[in-house]
């Protein structure tokens, strides 16, 4: 308790002396983070290995590349996107400065997750430093190398009061949440984003959840099922299936079912080679929890491609399941493994009462040649984002806001949002103490002439 | 659960997709505003009678203020649905990269008793201009404007996709049970916390727009009589229940001195020698406000006003000087017609002093020298800011009104309430060719595979570049 109260006392502290407003501060904190990137790479490759059993360029594309982008985008967008921003005015207003103003938060708290466990505490980081605030970051526990990893290097770059690491499971975290901050982004599961929000509303803190769900990734009969195929193939089984933008499932017409696992299957060995589990690009299930979980989908289903698993490795093959039924486990839970159950659709209208039927989710995909299906598929349905005719890739556009909606789950981030997210615009509207015969309108005594001027 | 079965007619309703299109919003709106001008009589008479508000104040915050916010958006909503293209790297110049602006689903706006109209009728033209349907709570202690509501507006909205839902908090705590993809909620910070509280259970996004104290600073160097105009105008306005009503002053012993008179003059000038006479000057809304605020003016001593009405619920626009910190006056949200001035020293004092409160909703600052003013401005955190008036910045659609902290979270007003009630969904369409360009991101992975993947995707810092 006592320590927890202590560093954010200690934030809160740093963050009212003043110092972390200056964008000269701010852009020097940023810059410091770059460094750190780039000079203990070796390290925090080492991590995710020790980790999640990713490789280095792996390891290298999906969480450093991402993190010195943002970086640089951020200092590089950084006065532009503080600066006040003056805004329309009317008759009333007209001799009158009036413009929203970006100012930080406070003491902002950032909960990451395990299976980006670098650039998931990261780039909210980046945000957060951009918009002025002191920040609390809290590393997955389940990812401890990387955990350890950032609890050391962090200090070893940045202020030391203002941006602080707090490592522990579910009992520190609970602690933590009883301390009031004046943002929460936190990343995970809906049952922890619920209990997250809900310790928020005791101080009145907004939240950004980053929650999951069952993504849908619907293939029509139009379109290049060997482009798709790959690109799903990639999308799917990246960090083993452990990726909360994953395709989960298929929805496609039972006539193009079997050419689809066809098309995987090639592209998995084009990718893993003949014996998945010696590549040293496949990666592996987080712990011995997850692995038994996702195993338990796998009963009661035809297993067209893969199944084969080792539990003291937390190795699962690449595993597909076809005719699935919408009824079954494996559909009734966000898979985050390298299983991909395919459920028979015969049109698109039943596709999209599909999707409907089910929790908004937090990314959705859609496969066809044709322009105008594509469209109808983003129009009649609800997703956080999501990507026609590839996997993931709205996610790495940095123009665009990564969130969810529903229980998937609420407000976004990414580039501009991060700063946006982790900022305050405040209205201002400043006037001339003279002119005051412009305001005897609106004084009483009233008329109703008076008031049709 | 008495509810549910009105929220899923509103589920089914908003899944069969009607409220989407258009032409089906700009018919609602329209709806709203013929609401607005044929109601117009019996919503300025239903508000006198719940707090004697004054046609005058009436019209202007209940009908112009929200046909001005209705035709904002009828101007603009084509526009504002529109997808918003963002840029793309080189890899993507042959997709296409949007923001896609979807509505939510089935919303829930509940509504405070002070402004009883606009602050339920501004969220709900977001709201249906953002394609929702939505339930309606308004407050049962403005209980004349809340049946008013309940019985006509369903004479212009469309049934199926908007309800009315009346009751206290019994009903209100029912109504929270049902799941809602939007809950807006105008009110105090404890309700606000039930209400955040309640939709956490359902992974609910909320805007809370609460209240606080609001101080207002006036320096040494100003034009006192129009300060004092200023100030009375924006204390006294709806006598004082303005979420965004200057609470306290603070100033100097001496400004204080020039003030007491300009303010006493302001207060005649507006209303009269004796106020309670004034068709211009409003009441409490209940017995239970007026009891409160009798015995807030307790703290202190009487300098202008004190004279109160239990019958008619009237206390005169009062000033109170020798407040203490500690006094009661302090301690909570006056939300009535007393102006308590706390003396300090000079500025910084005023400023340390606001800024060891909880962030209010707005900070107000008078100085003939715009660097005082901006000096507030930029050592202090509220929701809004007002230099050199009171009330003003909300009246401007172009700024967003919201809190934070204790104040809320979320904003609205013109394009900001549209946006509130719309997801802003990331979307990638891309082109099924060149998968060649694809290749470096595939596995096996390899240094030259990732250089290639540097290369396409990263951003490289102005001014970094090394000529080759």
């Amino acid at each position: 308790m006592e320590k927890m109260q202590q560093i954010v006392g200690r934030a809160r502290a740093a963050f009212r002396s003043g110092r972390s407003r200056p964008l000269e501060f701010r852009i020097q904190q940023l810059k410091a983070l770059e460094r750190m990137v780039q000079e203990k790479e070796k390290e925090i490759l080492a991590a995710l290995k020790a980790d999640l059993n990713k490789s280095g360029p792996n390891a290298y594309s999906h969480e450093i590349l991402g993190v010195l982008r943002e970086l640089a985008l951020t200092m590089e967008k950084l006065p532009s996107w503080a600066a006040p921003q003056p805004v329309k005015k009317n008759l009333l207003t007209m001799r009158d400065e009036a413009y929203i103003g970006y100012e930080p938060l406070g003491v902002v708290l950032v909960i990451g997750a395990w299976n980006y466990p670098f650039v998931l505490v990261m780039q909210p980081l980046i945000g957060a430093i951009a918009a002025g605030n002191a920040v609390v970051v809290k590393p997955s526990e389940v990812s401890e190398n990387t955990a350890r990893l950032v609890a050391e290097l962090l200090p070893q770059y940045l202020d030391k009061d203002l941006y602080a690491v707090v490592t522990g499971g579910v009992p520190e975290t609970t602690e933590l949440l009883t301390q009031r901050f004046d943002h929460i982004l936190y990343t995970g599961n809906s049952t922890v984003g619920r209990i997250v929000m809900a310790a928020a509303a005791k101080h009145l803190t907004p939240v950004t959840l980053e929650l999951g769900g069952k993504s849908p990734c619907y293939i029509d009969k139009d379109c290049d099922l060997a482009v798709a195929c790959r690109r799903i193939t990639w999308g799917k089984y990246m960090n083993c299936g452990q990726t909360c933008i994953a395709p989960d499932y298929i929805l496609c017409d039972p006539s193009i079912q079997s050419k689809v696992v066809e098309n995987i299957k090639a592209t998995l060995k084009e990718f893993y080679g003949e014996d998945v589990k010696s590549s040293p690009d496949y990666g592996k299930i987080i712990n011995q929890r997850h692995f038994k979980r996702i195993l338990s989908l796998l009963e009661g289903q035809k297993i067209a491609l893969g199944g084969e698993t080792d539990e003291a490795s937390c190795f699962i093959a690449p595993t597909i399941l076809t005719d699935v039924s919408p009824e079954s486990k494996v559909m009734e839970e966000e898979i985050f493994g390298p299983v991909l159950p395919i459920v028979t659709v015969k049109s698109v209208e039943e596709a999209i009462e599909f999707i409907n039927l089910r929790e908004k989710p937090l990314a959705l995909y859609v496969f066809s040649n044709n322009k105008q299906l594509i469209k109808r598929v983003i129009a009649e349905t609800s997703s956080g984002g999501m990507t026609a005719n590839d996997v993931i890739m709205h996610s790495v556009v940095p123009d665009l806001p990564f969130g969810g909606v529903g229980h998937s789950g609420m407000g976004a981030y990414h580039g501009r949002y991060s700063f946006e997210t982790f900022s305050h615009r405040r209205a201002c509207l400043i006037k001339d103490l003279r002119w005051e015969v412009v305001n005897k309108l609106r004084y009483p005594p009233g008329s109703m002439e008076m008031m049709h001027l | 659960n008495p509810y549910a079965g009105l929220v899923s007619h509103l589920r089914a309703s908003w899944l069969s997709g009607k409220t989407r299109p258009m032409e089906y919003r700009v018919a609602q709106l329209e709806a709203l505003g013929r609401f607005l001008d044929d109601k117009k009589q019996e919503i300025l008479e239903a508000a006198e009678l719940d707090m004697g508000k004054p046609s005058f104040e009436a019209f202007f915050s209940e009908i112009l203020l929200c046909k001005n916010e209705l035709n904002i958006t009828l101007n603009n909503l084509s526009h504002w649905m529109k997808d918003e293209h963002v840029d793309k790297n080189l890899v993507m110049q042959l997709d296409s990269a949007f923001i896609r602006k979807d509505p939510y689903g089935v919303v829930l706006i509940i509504a405070p008793w002070n402004y009883p109209i606009q602050l339920f009728l501004v969220p709900l033209i977001g709201a249906i201009a953002a394609g929702n349907c939505a339930v309606i709570k308004p407050s049962e202690i403005s209980k004349n404007t809340e049946r008013l509501v309940a019985e006509t507006l369903s004479c212009y909205l469309d049934n199926d996709c908007f309800a009315v839902v009346t009751g206290g908090v019994p009903e209100t705590t029912r109504l929270l049970e049902n799941k809602f993809d939007y809950i807006f909620f105008t009110g105090s910070s404890p309700v606000g916390r039930i209400v955040m509280t309640a939709a956490a259970k359902h992974l609910t996004p909320v805007t809370l727009e609460l209240g606080g104290k609001n101080p207002c600073y006036v320096s040494d160097t100003c034009d006192v009589t129009n300060v004092a105009r200023r100030v009375a105008w924006g204390r006294f306005f709806n006598a004082g229940q303005t979420c965004i009503a200057p609470d306290y002053l603070l100033c100097t012993i001496e400004m204080q001195e020039k003030l007491m008179p300009a303010l006493r003059e302001a207060i005649t000038e507006f209303f009269g020698p004796n106020p309670r006479e004034s068709p211009d000057f409003g009441r409490i809304v209940s017995d239970k406000q007026f009891r409160r605020l009798r015995t807030l003016l307790g703290s202190g001593r009487v300098a202008i006003g004190g004279q109160t009405d239990e019958a008619e619920r009237y206390i005169a626009p009062t000033v109170l000087v020798d407040v203490q910190p500690s006094d009661p006056i302090m301690q909570e949200e006056i939300f009535g017609p007393i102006l308590p001035i706390v003396v300090i020293a000079n500025m910084d004092e005023a400023i340390d002093f606001i800024n060891a409160r909880p962030r209010p909703l707005a900070v107000y600052a008078f100085s003939c020298d715009s660097k005082i003013v901006n000096q507030v401005l930029e050592r202090t955190s509220s929701g809004g800011f007002c230099g050199n008036d009171t009330l003003m910045h909300v009246t401007l659609p172009s700024l967003p009104f919201g809190g934070i902290g204790n104040g809320g979270l979320g904003k609205y007003h013109g394009k900001f309430t549209f946006d509130t009630f719309s997801h802003h969904r990331g979307c990638l369409h891309r082109n099924m060719g060149l998968e060649t360009l694809n290749t470096p991101r595939y596995p096996p992975y390899t240094q030259q595979k990732l250089g290639l993947l540097t290369t396409t995707f990263e951003v490289k810092r102005r001014g970094t570049c090394t000529l080759l």
